[in-house]
């Protein structure tokens, strides 16, 4: 019980900070759209690398991905891979939406697309399909806060509890100082995270077989097939290389666009800014390799943990290390699920209003009644999620790759609306619907063993070039700035 | 510096490289990427593959990760510079 006492001291410590840091930097910010949502478009390069860094690394970076490398093996390596080269196409994007966005007001990337191609339908529909991959996203960062808390405190905090604490916190700093909040806190979780991940990725390898290069050693003899690229399904069989590498490719396309991050570009401060940030970024994937060390410590951990998401927790509770050790796991663990979820929180909320009522409907709201709806529309996106996060069981990553499916098709639409002069409106929303369809049916109905958002998104490229070129063609075609 | 030896054009290494255009920093960013994805993606060679024997104690795979991690962090920089040279040029 005591050391339960030590654990909950060190994570209200996190909490507290994260709370302060949260409220604190919203001061200053605009009491607008713009100022709530875009940071009045003035984050310099140390918050945008830490907001793109942290944003990105989830729940999955302490859970999901040591469960991948203690259970699938070599199959992990590819949450590592994709990173590599997926924020490359950012480089050009970010500054062109940026400068679009000083130009026109744009604060989310639908509105940019859909003012482009002139279709106000194409908004409402990339809401819904960012929606669709927020929702079960902000759900498993939920779920992975609540469960670390709940394993950690051996049932004393459980998981609906430990969720609901946590996402509390992240309503008041998110409600409060909007997209500053998330920058500032997803500093400070960033910096704690890094420091956290290398401290155990070391720490462990060596506690349980003596170094790092000893454990890859001690499991390439007992299964070298582990280590084996691609690695192994969760049932232990092969994983087929066509599923391994068009995982990577999806994932890698994907990444430039899911929404909240895409955002960020209107909210740099300038472009070089955003550039350097890309340049930077593949430095934060030495941040993803002792998380994988960590899994692969658990291998031929005996007792073995009930679910490979629980390896960590599981790895700590049963070594007997100081309470205040489990305590800053724990709270590394709540970093990552609160760096990700409240950006995905706010993005979320501002596509509903922007997206969907204002741009997708028509209507006009004054900057500070749209901030204010923007706040408003926190509370049922968090409700939902919690709901979903509290009744639906889900594996971290799969989650994550199915995720991954329908943002991906937003990347054709986006391209197409910066680079292509011919591309159209209705040629645009039926490769996204058609798209977006096809990846959903195939995860659902798997036919032949490739990621399924890889069939999307050749159907949505083809419907895209093919309509675009029957015309007609908008040209340039932007709104007034608000 | 060029040096001009029986008509030959003997500049150093580097100097080679340095006069580098933003068309060709382009295209050489456009390979690496290509190249890269295909190493990611697929087995280039059993050597990616395979695990043994460790590489600075790490599965060949994930240490052939590693590296393209550290070479598009350099490609990046490389091909950065020469953008924000030309910039500058323009803007200039």
């Amino acid at each position: 019980m005591g050391a339960d006492i030590q654990i909950m001291g060190v994570v209200g410590l996190y909490l507290a900070l994260s709370l302060f840091v949260g409220l604190r930097a919203g001061k200053g910010v605009s009491d607008s759209a713009t100022g709530f949502v875009a940071g009045d478009r003035a984050m310099g390069g140390v918050l945008m690398y830490f907001v793109t860094g942290a944003t990105i690394f989830s729940a999955f970076a302490f859970l999901g991905a040591p469960g991948w490398a203690w259970s699938r093996g070599a199959a992990a390596f590819h949450i590592l891979a994709f990173g590599i080269l997926g924020f490359i196409p950012f480089y050009f994007i970010g500054p062109a939406a940026s400068r679009l966005g000083r130009k026109h007001g744009f604060v989310t990337q639908a509105e940019l697309v859909a003012a482009r191609l002139g279709s106000r339908p194409l908004a409402l529909v990339m809401a819904l399909v960012s929606l669709l991959a927020f929702i079960p996203y902000l759900a498993l960062q939920m779920r992975g806060s609540g469960h670390v808390l709940e394993v950690l405190t051996r049932g004393a905090i459980p998981m609906q509890w430990g969720a609901a604490l946590v996402y509390g916190v992240v309503l008041l700093y998110v409600w409060r100082s909007g997209v500053m909040g998330v920058g500032w806190t997803n500093t400070l979780q960033g910096l704690f995270m890094m420091v956290l991940a290398w401290t155990l990725g070391l720490y462990l390898p060596y506690a349980l077989h003596g170094g790092v290069g000893p454990m890859f050693a001690k499991i390439a003899e007992r299964d070298p097939g582990f280590l084996t690229l691609p690695g192994r399904t969760p049932d232990g069989g092969d994983w087929s290389w066509s599923s391994y590498a068009s995982s990577v490719f999806v994932m890698a396309v994907g990444f430039s666009f899911w929404p909240h991050l895409f955002q960020k570009a209107f909210a740099a401060k300038s472009e070089r800014v955003l550039r350097r940030t890309v340049v930077l970024y593949p430095t934060f994937q030495f941040f993803l390799l002792p998380i994988l060390f960590i899994g692969f410590a658990g291998v031929g951990f005996d007792p073995p943990p009930e679910q490979a998401d629980q390896i960590l927790p599981h790895l700590l509770l049963h070594m007997d290390l100081p309470a205040l050790v489990v305590g800053l796991f724990c709270a590394g663990a709540l970093a990552a699920s609160m760096s990700s979820g409240d950006a995905i929180l706010h993005s979320a909320a501002s596509i509903v209003v922007r997206d969907g009522w204002i741009v997708g409907f028509g209507r006009s709201l004054s900057p500070h009644a749209e901030r204010r709806a923007v706040r408003l529309m926190l509370l049922p996106l968090l409700l939902v999620s919690y709901l979903v996060a509290a009744v639906f069981p889900v594996d971290i990553v799969g989650l994550l790759s199915y995720a991954y499916g329908p943002v991906g098709q937003l990347a054709p639409p986006v391209l197409a609306a910066l680079f292509w002069s011919k591309a159209t409106g209705r040629g645009a929303l039926a490769g996204l619907v058609v798209g977006s369809m096809v990846t959903i049916w195939f995860s659902r109905f798997p036919l032949w063993p490739v990621h399924a958002g890889l069939l999307g998104l050749v159907a949505n490229v083809l419907l895209l070039v093919s309509i675009s070129l029957l015309g007609p063609h908008w040209g340039e075609r932007f709104p007034r700035k608000r | 510096m060029t040096l001009a030896y029986r008509g030959m054009d003997l500049r150093p290494w580097g100097a080679t490289l340095a006069p580098m255009t933003p068309r060709r920093a382009h295209l050489a960013l456009g390979l690496f990427v290509l190249v890269a994805m295909l190493s990611l993606t697929w087995p280039l060679s059993v050597w990616f593959a395979e695990p043994l024997p460790l590489v600075l104690g790490l599965p060949r795979g994930l240490f052939t990760i590693c590296c393209w991690a550290a070479a598009t962090f350099v490609a990046l920089l490389a091909y950065d510079r020469v953008l924000s040279k030309d910039r500058e040029q323009e803007d200039a």
